[in-house]
C-alpha cells in the first residue's frame, strides 16, 4: 500500500493543473515537472485524478499530455459548446466540422502502415478535393434514406455549397464554402494547439495533434472500443 | 547578384542526368509490366561492372544476356534471345537518347542568360568498320552511379575537409572560405539526417528496425572520429599558417599576404563554429539509441499497439451508417479537450482596472459579414439595373437621331432632350459608347438583331454595344431600318459649355443591299 504525504498531493495537483491549463507539459522547457510527474508517488496520484476525471495521459519522450477519454462531457467539449465555440449555426455546420477533423486525421496518418505520420503539411483545397471525392464515393455506394439528419445529410450540405467564392475577403467569417469550412475549423484547432496555418493556403498538424494520434487511437483496448461504440449505434439504429 | 548563385551552371550540370533519366524513363509506354528504370539502371550498373574489373567493355549481347536473368530473376519470365535483345535496344536507346546528345535548357539565374547542358550517360567504344560495337559509361555516367552509393554521402563531409586542407595548404584562401560554407550546409545537413531520426523514433519507435539503428549507431561513431580528428588537423594546420605569417614584420607583408592573414581569420572563425556543431551533433548522436529504448519504455507502458485504418474503421463507418453527431463527438474526443470549461468569475475583478477589447464587435462581425456580401450583391445588382436603364435610353435616343437622318453628332445633340443633352458633356458611358460605335467602322444592326437573345450585360463596368442596340430596337422597333451606320471622323470638336470636347463625327447610314 503505497502512502502519501500532503506534499506530494500537493505537487501533483499543481503539475496536473498546469498540464489542464497549458495542454501539455514539455521536457524542454518545463525539466522539473516533468520529471517529478514521473516520479512514483506524485504520477501514481495524477493519474487517481485522471482516472476519476475519465482522463488519459499520454506520455512521450519530449512531452505528456492529458486528453478526455471516450465519454468525458465534463472536461471535453459537448456539441453544443463546439457549435458556440465555433459559431456554427447548427447541427449540420458542426457535422461537417467533425467531417473535416477527421478527413484530417486521414490525409495525415493514413500512411501504408498506419500509425504513421505519412506528410508534413497538405494544402487545403486538397483537403477540400479529399473530402468532397470521400463523400461522392459513399454517397453511390450506400443510397439507403434515413429520417435522421445526420452525417449524410452534411455530407449533401457539402456538395450542395461551392468550393471557394473569391469574393469573401474573411473566410473564417463566412459559412457560404467549403473552403470557408475548412478554415474555419483549421482555425478552432489551431487556437487549441493542433494545427499550424500557413497563409490560409496550407496546414501542418503540431507534436500535440501528431502524438495524440498516434498513441490514442492505435492502443488496441481503445481502438476496440471506439469500434464498438460505432458498431453499438448502428446495432440499436437496426 | 548574390555569391550564391554563382556557381549556378556547375550545379545545373551536375543535376542534368537526373533530369534526364526521369524524363526518359518516367514517361516509357512500352513493357508496362516492368520497372523500366530500375532496368535501365542494374544496365548502367552492369555496363560499369564490366568497366571496373578490366575486361573489355560489354557489348549488346552481354547486355542482353544480362537482362535475360535479370527479367527472369526478377519476374520469373524467360525472354528469348530476340525479345532480350529487343528489350536491351529498347534500354540502350534510352540511356543514350538514341546516340545524340540530350540537351537541357536551363535559365542561368545568376547572369540571366539562357544556356544548355549536355548529357550524356553511355557511350560506343569504338566505330570500326568491322569492330563490335561496345558499350561504356561516359565520365558524367560514372559520375551519377558514384553519387548514388551510400558511401558517398557518408563521405561527404570527410571529402570536404580534405579538400578544405589542400586549399589551406597552398594558400588558396579565397576558394577554401567557399569550401567551408560548404563544409558547414553539409554539418547542417547532418544535423537534419539526426533530428529526421529523433522524429522517426518518436513517433514510431516500433517502426524502426533495431538492428538497422545498431548499425547506424556503429557506422555514425566511426564516421564522428574519424571527421573529428581531420577537423583536429585543419586547425592545426591553420594555425601553423597563421604563425608564418606572424614572423613576418608587419611592415613586410605584402597586400596578398595581409589579405591572407584576413582570409584564414575568417576561416579560423567559421572553423569553430562547425567543430562546435558538429561536437554537439556526435553527442546527439550518441545519445539515439538511449532515445530508442526511452521511448520503447514508454510505447509498452501504454498498452499495446494496433492498426488502426481510420479511414475504412471509423469515418467510413461512421458516415455509411449514418451514426449520430454524438459518436462523432466522442471519436474525437481527445482533440476536444476544454480547459475553459470551469472558469468561475471573480467579482473582486470589478474593482480591477478594466481594458476594453473589441473582440466582440469582431465575433459580430462573422455573422454580419454574410450579410455585408449579400448587401453589397444587392447594390450592386441595383447599380446594374440603373445604368442599363440609362444606357438604354441614351442609346434609344441615339440611334432615333441616325433613324431621323441627322448627319452629325451637332446636330444630333441639338435634338437630344435636355437631360441626355447635359449629360453628354460628362457621363463616360455615353462618350465610350460614342468612341466604340467609332472603332467598329461599321455597326449592322440587321445582323447584331439576328441574335438578340443572345446578348447579356451582366457587369456595371463592361458596356456590351450589341446588348444595348438590341434593347433600343425592342423600345422603337422603327430603329431596324436603320439596318447600317457608322460614325466617321471629322477632325473638328465639339466644346462643351463644361470645357469638356468630344469629335463632331459625321453619321454614315446605308442599306444593306447598298455595297
Amino acid at each position: 500500500m503505497m502512502s502519501y504525504n500532503i506534499d506530494d498531493i500537493k505537487r501533483a495537483f499543481e503539475i496536473y493543473y498546469k498540464i489542464l491549463d497549458k495542454g501539455y507539459l514539455s521536457r524542454k522547457d518545463e525539466l522539473q515537472d516533468f520529471r517529478d510527474f514521473k516520479e512514483d508517488n506524485i504520477n501514481s496520484i495524477i493519474e487517481g485524478f485522471c482516472e476519476k476525471s475519465q482522463l488519459l495521459t499520454i506520455i512521450k519522450s519530449e512531452y505528456i499530455y492529458i486528453v478526455p477519454l471516450t465519454g468525458n462531457n465534463k472536461l471535453a467539449y459537448t456539441n453544443e459548446e463546439l457549435r458556440k465555440k465555433m459559431s456554427l449555426s447548427n447541427n449540420t455546420e458542426l457535422y461537417t466540422a467533425y467531417i473535416i477533423m477527421m478527413c484530417i486525421i486521414i490525409k495525415f496518418y493514413n500512411g501504408e502502415e498506419y500509425n504513421t505520420k505519412c506528410r508534413d503539411v497538405l494544402n487545403i483545397t486538397e483537403l477540400e478535393k479529399f473530402i468532397t471525392d470521400k463523400i461522392k464515393s459513399l454517397r453511390e455506394l450506400d443510397e439507403e434514406d434515413s429520417m435522421e439528419i445526420n452525417f449524410k445529410e452534411c455530407g449533401e450540405f457539402w456538395l450542395g455549397i461551392e468550393p471557394y467564392n473569391e469574393k469573401i475577403v474573411n473566410h473564417k467569417r463566412s459559412n457560404k464554402t467549403r473552403f470557408a469550412f475548412i478554415i474555419r475549423t483549421l482555425y478552432f484547432l489551431k487556437d487549441e494547439g493542433y494545427v499550424g496555418i500557413n497563409d490560409d493556403k496550407e496546414f501542418y498538424t503540431t507534436h500535440k495533434f501528431d502524438n495524440i494520434v498516434l498513441s490514442y487511437y492505435p492502443e488496441r483496448e481503445r481502438k476496440k472500443k471506439i469500434l464498438e461504440l460505432i458498431k453499438g449505434e448502428k446495432d440499436a439504429q437496426d | 547578384m548574390r555569391n550564391f548563385l554563382s556557381g549556378f551552371n556547375s550545379r545545373i550540370k551536375n543535376l542534368a542526368p537526373y533530369i534526364f533519366l526521369s524524363n526518359k524513363f518516367l514517361n516509357v509506354s512500352k513493357y508496362p509490366k516492368y520497372d523500366m528504370m530500375s532496368l535501365g539502371f542494374s544496365l548502367m550498373l552492369f555496363i560499369l561492372d564490366n568497366m571496373l574489373i578490366g575486361r573489355n567493355e560489354c557489348s549488346i549481347e552481354d547486355m542482353s544476356l544480362f537482362l535475360k536473368l535479370l527479367i527472369e530473376k526478377n519476374y520469373n519470365e524467360y525472354l528469348n534471345d530476340e525479345e532480350a535483345k529487343e528489350l536491351t535496344y529498347y534500354l540502350k536507346d534510352l540511356l543514350n537518347n538514341n546516340g545524340e546528345m540530350y540537351k537541357y535548357d536551363y535559365i542561368n539565374t545568376y547572369n540571366g542568360k539562357k544556356e544548355s547542358v549536355d548529357v550524356k550517360l553511355i557511350e560506343q567504344v569504338s566505330y570500326e568498320i568491322k569492330g563490335k560495337v561496345q558499350y561504356k559509361l561516359t565520365s558524367q555516367g560514372l559520375d551519377i552511379i558514384f553519387k548514388t552509393r551510400e558511401i558517398y554521402a557518408e563521405y561527404k563531409i570527410t571529402v570536404e575537409q580534405l579538400y578544405l586542407q589542400q586549399q589551406i595548404k597552398n594558400g588558396v584562401y579565397d576558394e577554401a572560405l567557399e569550401t567551408i560554407n560548404q563544409l558547414n550546409a553539409s554539418v547542417r545537413d547532418l544535423r537534419e539526417q539526426i533530428g529526421e531520426l529523433y522524429l522517426k523514433i518518436r513517433r514510431n519507435a516500433l517502426g524502426v528496425d533495431i538492428e538497422e539503428l545498431k548499425s547506424i549507431s556503429k557506422k555514425t561513431e566511426e564516421q564522428f572520429i574519424r571527421e573529428t580528428k581531420i577537423f583536429d588537423e585543419i586547425r592545426t594546420l591553420l594555425k601553423n599558417q597563421k604563425n608564418t605569417y606572424e614572423n613576418i614584420e608587419y611592415e613586410n607583408l605584402s597586400n596578398n599576404d595581409r589579405k591572407a592573414i584576413r582570409n584564414i581569420n575568417n576561416i579560423e572563425r567559421q572553423l569553430e563554429i562547425i567543430i562546435d556543431e558538429h561536437t554537439r551533433l556526435l553527442n546527439d548522436k550518441m545519445g539515439i539509441f538511449n532515445e530508442y529504448i526511452n521511448v520503447l519504455e514508454s510505447s509498452m507502458g501504454f498498452g499495446i499497439q494496433e492498426a488502426i485504418d481510420f479511414e475504412k474503421d471509423v469515418f467510413d463507418e461512421i458516415y455509411t451508417k449514418n451514426l449520430s453527431l454524438d459518436i462523432a463527438n466522442n471519436v474525437l474526443k481527445p482533440f476536444l479537450f476544454n480547459s475553459n470549461k470551469y472558469k468561475l468569475f471573480n467579482i473582486m475583478n470589478t474593482f480591477t482596472q478594466q481594458t476594453f477589447r473589441n473582440e466582440s464587435e469582431e465575433e459580430k462581425n462573422i455573422i454580419d459579414y454574410e450579410k455585408d456580401i449579400e448587401v453589397q450583391e444587392k447594390l450592386q445588382r441595383e447599380t446594374l439595373l440603373k445604368k442599363r436603364e440609362k444606357i438604354t435610353r441614351f442609346m434609344t435616343v441615339f440611334l432615333e437621331s441616325v433613324l431621323n437622318g441627322k448627319e452629325n453628332l451637332r446636330m444630333m445633340i441639338g435634338d437630344f432632350p435636355e437631360d441626355i443633352k447635359e449629360k453628354i458633356s460628362y457621363d463616360f458611358d455615353f462618350i465610350t459608347i460614342l468612341i466604340k460605335i467609332h472603332q467598329q467602322k461599321k455597326i449592322n444592326i440587321t445582323s447584331i438583331l439576328k441574335f438578340e437573345d443572345k446578348y447579356v450585360n451582366d457587369s456595371p463596368k463592361d458596356i456590351n454595344l450589341e446588348y444595348y442596340i438590341t434593347q433600343s430596337a425592342n423600345m422603337n422597333r422603327k430603329i431596324r431600318d436603320i439596318e447600317q451606320f457608322s460614325l466617321i471622323s471629322t477632325g473638328e470638336d465639339i466644346v462643351f459649355d463644361n470645357g469638356n470636347s468630344i469629335e463632331n463625327f459625321r453619321i454614315r447610314r446605308r442599306l444593306n443591299d447598298e455595297l
